[in-house]
């Protein structure tokens, strides 16, 4: 793939709760994650679920893109305020 | 771009209605042609047009695309057939085949005639059934195909503007439906596209008479405020027709600016 995505910065949300090789595979926030990546996109993975979250970030990392973890309870204003504002 | 189509064979009706410098630009046909072969596919332009269809594909030829001419009538079987012979004989198979060729039709009920109601649905919607029952039957033999029918936002809403034309795009709609069910069986895919006003040849007064009430109202109206370019429809027909797609089917993909999100 190509340059689809180029320059843009995305932010998905829930998409940390797998890893590339886990049991029941990526979700959809993952896989769109890994395809934004390719096409150029400087992605931010979110999820309440950090541990696997940051792992995931990991190993979009590993591959060579760019990828940035940040937690984000969706249903929490506050917290949408810090990611967004600072 | 790359090679979203590449090794596919493609056939798209009413694409050699104009190039590339046209007036009023291309249509969603020509526009497809154009990605399609910069996506890899081998592209066979058709059309009722034959002297413009013919430079059109010359065009794309000089471009250092695959793609070839071929004269087609929609409304026609025997020339359905002849077509679908002839891509089996020299291509050896169908991928994609896009059922675009089409006319508007202005007249609301009062005013249609039973002539103007045979034309609009005979090009529009009788078209599109041949198209999908003899595409269908080529792409049954290898056990794969897309199929993308235009259809329009017309299908799916009323307007004051016409009558015929919203019944034979609510026809190919509810076709491309049925059909996506009887052709899945064989990996055939079947989904149309709904696309919002658009200022291609088959709008010549949205460029001419731009300051017009009518013309001004409809980019008003529509929420992105202004026609949708011909591209984007074309974007739109690449993915359908690409193995992106391959989980998608029955569907219809609406292009309108957000025009029937109203
Ligand atoms: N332009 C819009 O605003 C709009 C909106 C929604 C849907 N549509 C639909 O999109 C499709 C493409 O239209 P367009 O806007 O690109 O206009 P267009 O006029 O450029 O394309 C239509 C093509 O179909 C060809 N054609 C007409 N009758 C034919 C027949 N019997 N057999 C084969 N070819 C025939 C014409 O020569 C022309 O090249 C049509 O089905 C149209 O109804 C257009």
């Amino acid at each position: 793939m190509t340059n689809r995505l180029d320059g843009k910065v995305a932010l998905i949300t829930g998409s940390g709760g797998a890893l590339f090789d886990s049991e029941f595979g990526l979700g959809f926030g993952g896989s769109s994650a890994f395809r934004f990546c390719q096409e150029g996109a400087t992605v931010i993975v979110s999820d309440i679920n950090d541990d696997i979250g940051q792992q995931f970030t990991e190993e979009l990392k590993e591959k060579g893109f760019n990828a940035h973890y940040k937690h984000l309870d969706t249903t929490n204003e506050t917290e949408w305020k810090k990611l967004l504002i600072g | 771009m790359t090679n979203r189509l590449e090794g596919k064979v493609a056939l798209i009706t009413g694409s050699g209605g104009a190039l590339f410098d046209s007036e009023f630009g291309l249509g969603f046909g020509g526009s497809s042609a154009f990605r399609f072969c910069q996506e890899g596919a081998t592209v066979i332009v058709s059309d009722i047009n034959d002297d413009t269809g013919q430079q059109f594909t010359e065009e794309l030829r000089e471009k250092g695309f695959n793609a070839h001419y071929k004269h087609l009538d929609t409304t026609n079987e025997t020339e359905w057939k002849k077509t679908i012979d002839w891509i089996e004989k020299d291509f050896g198979k169908l991928d994609i085949l896009v059922n675009n060729a089409g006319i508007a039709g202005r007249n609301d009920l009062f005013e249609t005639t039973e002539p103007d109601w045979d034309k609009v649905n005979d090009i529009n919607s009788k078209g599109c059934f041949l198209g999908t029952k003899l595409g269908g039957i080529l792409m049954r033999k290898n056990n794969f195909g897309s199929i993308i029918n235009i259809a329009s936002m017309f299908g799916i809403i009323g307007s004051k503007a016409s009558l015929p034309y919203h019944a034979s795009k609510g026809a190919v709609i509810s076709m491309s439906k049925a059909a996506a069910i009887q052709l899945a069986p064989y990996k055939i895919r079947v989904n149309s596209v709904c696309p919002g006003f658009a200022a291609t040849p088959l709008n010549p007064f949205f460029r001419t008479e731009s300051e017009s009430s009518i013309v001004v109202g409809r980019k008003e109206e529509t929420p992105l405020k202004g026609f949708v370019p011909a591209d984007q429809i074309a974007w739109g027909i690449v993915y359908l027709a690409s193995d992106e797609s391959e989980w998608v089917t029955g569907t219809e993909l609406v292009i309108d600016g957000g025009y029937t999100a109203q």
